[in-house]
């Protein structure tokens, strides 16, 4: 019971019109990616590390939606924040609020905005964090065994430790 | 099955609905659980599984039955999640990258199970079910060896420690109820996730104007009679194949939406009972392997979700014990299939008799006419 073989030719329109749907597809997976993409940013209210730059004595940040954050010199805190492209209104002390556009790494994670120097125009005020000493993620041992691959999941013999050393007296 | 309807004959193909009602109405008063509470728990998860559920329906259209194949849906969803999971894509994007990250995998399952499954025709239900087995093989070599490895996978959260391998559990907090909290209507103390029933509803009417379709009406044929379909130019296989795929496909869009809901995600073992339960929840809801409707599949999630909601705390309150509730779960889930595929078989036993009755008597009926 093979039903009907037919050898179905497809015109260069209905090719056009496959390829085109294609596009589409990729298209939405890729507005998606970029619009979705999430990041977390350490705002940062702090010197520039030549000290050019000063932190300022009290500031306020809002980004884009979210409530503002105050930050006084030397602060540091952070928000979560979705697509690249952000509207960043900092009012410091009593003066009108600046609204500064900014635009994040697409493939940056977490990254580190510097208000003094996003204030003051000076490139890069947003960089790659980059933790100095970032603990591993906790241990999994699920792969470790062949607990997947066995229904008893039992687990390999644990390997052989040095003796602890004998206690001492005090 | 025509004929007039009897009391008996009325129990006889409701039984695993009226079963189904009494244990749950029994069920609710020693459980202790307020009905709002029951309600709210109920608009939740048809939220939650109704699309899996649905995506059983076309395979049954096509003569296919109960497509235990739909766990490959399942697993693929679950892949396209752990890339989102993976480049930290959030909300509803997330989901819509998992669902278009995942599509073209279940495309290819989908096929690869309808392709099995023309070559086991009249056994499609448990060859579909070993597949899946098979396909769960695959899956953990693919997800617990290759991702990370072949596959680079930049989020240190997801991967094993040893550094390839995706980890046992995953948090999906970054697209936790995002399909549900986007459009979320309050009426008096109950939230309705509107935007998981937008879907639903529009994924119930692609099947009614599927339905109509020359490519339904062909499924409908090919799963009313295959030798006829076959004689009428209808291209069987290459349909079957077809209503497989959109299962499939469906299949994977259901676990993204079901995993969303939940929160996070058992890596290797989420998709294990997702055919179980859609299968269950459309039997409960009075489908069978040949027939079944829309109606069918909302009636069956009310159902077998009721009783999942009040088991636990009955069997805590009656026992002592939650995990009796818990056993009962399951117990009642394999009992229903069970029950629903041997009411099938003896339903379509007695009427194969009633034919051949029927013939007999006809061909008596004729001898003594010829005989006068």
């Amino acid at each position: 019971m093979n039903g009907v073989n037919k050898e179905s030719k497809v015109g260069p329109r209905r090719m056009l019109v496959r390829g085109g749907l294609a596009v589409v597809y990729i298209a939405v997976m890729v507005m998606a990616f970029i619009l979705g993409k999430g990041h977390k940013i350490l705002i940062d209210n702090k010197d520039s590390q030549d000290g050019a730059i000063k932190a300022f004595e009290n500031v306020n940040v809002t980004i884009d939606s979210q409530d503002p954050i105050d930050f006084m010199a030397g602060d540091r805190d952070q928000t979560s924040v979705r697509s690249q492209w952000h509207t960043i209104t900092i009012k410091v002390g009593d003066q009108q609020p600046v609204v500064k556009k900014v635009t994040l790494p697409l493939n940056e994670n977490v990254v580190l905005l510097s208000i003094p120097k996003l204030m003051a125009n000076v490139e890069p005020y947003v960089v790659p964090f980059v933790p100095a000493d970032e603990p591993p993620p906790p241990a999994d041992n699920s792969g470790n065994s062949n607990e997947f691959t066995s229904p008893t999941g039992t687990e390999a013999p644990a390997a052989p430790t040095a003796p602890a050393a004998a206690p001492t007296n005090p | 099955m025509s004929g007039k309807m009897t009391p008996g004959r009325f129990l006889r193909e409701n039984a695993v609905i009226i079963i189904f009602i009494i244990i749950t109405l029994a069920a609710i008063q020693p459980s202790g659980l307020s009905l709002t509470y029951i309600v709210q728990e109920l608009l939740t998860r048809l939220g939650r599984n109704s699309f899996l559920v649905l995506a059983l329906l076309i395979p049954i259209y096509a003569g296919m039955g109960l497509n235990f194949g739909m766990t490959l849906g399942a697993m693929a969803g679950q892949i396209g999640l752990i890339f989102a999971i993976n480049y930290n894509i959030t909300g509803v994007n997330g989901l819509l990258f998992a669902v278009l990250a995942s599509m073209p995998l279940a495309i290819l399952m989908g096929y690869i199970c309808g392709v099995v499954l023309n070559n086991a025709k009249g056994r499609e239900m448990v060859t579909g079910f070993i597949l899946a087995f098979f396909m769960d093989g695959i899956y953990q070599f693919f997800v617990l060896y290759t991702l990370g490895y072949a596959v680079p996978m930049k989020n240190p959260a997801i991967v094993l420690s040893r550094g390839y391998g995706i980890r046992n559990t995953l948090n999906l907090d970054i697209v936790r109820q995002s399909l549900d909290t986007w459009w979320m209507l309050k009426i008096g103390p109950f939230s309705l996730p509107m935007a998981s029933y937008l879907v639903i509803v529009v994924l119930c009417l692609f099947i009614v104007w599927f339905k109509k379709t020359k490519m339904g009406q062909d499924m409908r044929a090919v799963g009313h009679d295959m030798a006829v379909a076959n004689s009428s130019g209808i291209p069987v296989n290459r349909t079957r194949i077809i209503a497989i795929i959109i299962s499939t496909v469906f299949a994977c869009i259901g676990q993204v939406i079901f995993l969303q809901n939940m929160g996070n995600m058992a890596t290797y073992g989420a998709h294990t009972q997702t055919a179980f339960f859609a299968v269950a929840a459309i039997l409960v809801g009075g489908a069978s392997v040949k027939k079944a409707s829309l109606a069918n599949v909302f009636v069956g999630v009310v159902l077998l979700h009721a009783l999942f909601v009040v088991t636990p705390n009955a069997g805590q309150k009656v026992f002592g014990q939650a995990m009796i509730g818990e056993y009962f779960r399951q117990f009642i889930g394999y009992g229903v299939i069970a029950l629903s595929l041997v009411l099938y078989a003896w339903r379509s036993r007695k009427e194969a008799e009633r034919q051949r009755e029927g013939l007999r008597g006809g061909t008596a009926a004729a001898a003594q006419g010829g005989a006068k």
